[in-house]
């Protein structure tokens, strides 16, 4: 169980900081700028930590592969792409609204709901191939979709 | 099912909620957290948080332990609770301060993190065990997930 975890959860980081690289770092980023207040020092510019960065890819498809592995049963990119869609939205709305609570970061609501739905669409590609790996990885039948 | 999860949802939201005061409120934010942050993070952070977005956050975290126990995990004691709660808290409280620490020159120094990461545990580990009495209570099947 341990190699499948580790295998699906390296799988998903890579996911994770690849299209997330695309998504967020090419294609949102000067979007989103738009909608942020720009406190000058405060962002790690021009690049992001690249220590911390992938560690948090790799927590990140962990959570999404013990939760697959330990309890749901998801084996299947259908499967994961499903229930990774559900879990990152909830993660990244949580994450959004600490920031709406705690921060003076966002102008409005706009640039928090692309981003909520940018994570759950890279939530919900990590997950599928974190659910595939370990569906690959083990011959019993998944116990839900 | 519905009421069973948006009975614990409720539960856990406003243990969530209280804990975080006592955990955040009184003690992490007041002693490590603040005195720590980086004078940029000092312009950022607010004095008194809104109230609305982190009423919500309670309840939707609350709502994603429900959502794992009641759906998948089979979770429906306390002690099982706990240790899911604890599991899925500290991954992530974990994934959230890389986040911070990959993106922005937050605190000073890397003990807030650690602190932040015990004290979300702690939270998630008390909180879980509430959703999980809650559903245990409001369904009589046996657990089926090992506690």
């Amino acid at each position: 169980m341990l190699i499948r975890l580790l295998a699906a959860t390296l799988a998903g980081g890579v996911v994770f900081y690849a299209v997330g690289f695309v998504l967020f770092g090419i294609v949102l980023d000067p979007i989103l700028r738009n909608y942020m207040t720009q406190y000058p020092g405060l962002m790690k510019a021009p690049m992001p930590d690249l220590l911390f960065l992938p560690l948090w890819n790799l927590v990140m498809a962990f959570l999404f592969a013990f939760v697959f592995e330990k309890w749901a049963g998801v084996r299947t990119f259908v499967g994961g792409l499903k229930a990774g869609a559900i879990l990152m939205f909830l993660v990244a709305l949580i994450l959004d609204l600490n920031y709406l609570a705690f921060m003076n970061l966002w102008k409005g609501p706009i640039g928090v709901t692309v981003e909520i739905i940018a994570s759950t669409a890279l939530g919900a590609l990590a997950a599928g191939a974190v659910a595939s790996v370990l569906g690959m990885m083990n011959k019993s039948p998944a116990t839900s979709e | 099912m519905l009421t069973r999860i948006l009975a614990a949802t409720l539960a856990g939201g406003v243990a969530f909620f209280v804990l975080g005061f006592l955990i955040y409120g009184l003690v992490l934010d007041p002693m490590f957290m603040r005195p720590n942050l980086t004078a940029e993070a000092t312009k950022v952070m607010m004095e008194v948080p809104v109230w609305a977005p982190l009423v919500l956050s309670n309840f939707v975290s609350a709502l994603l332990f429900t959502f794992i126990f009641d759906q998948w995990a089979g979770i429906r004691t306390f002690v099982g609770g706990l240790k899911g709660g604890a599991i899925i808290m500290f991954l992530n409280a974990l994934s959230i301060d890389l986040g911070f620490g990959a993106f922005m020159k937050l605190y000073n120094g890397y003990t807030p993190f650690v602190f932040d990461i015990i004290g979300a545990t702690i939270m998630g580990a008390i909180a879980g065990g509430v959703i999980g009495a809650v559903l245990g209570i409001m369904d009589k099947k046996p657990s089926p997930a090992a506690e």
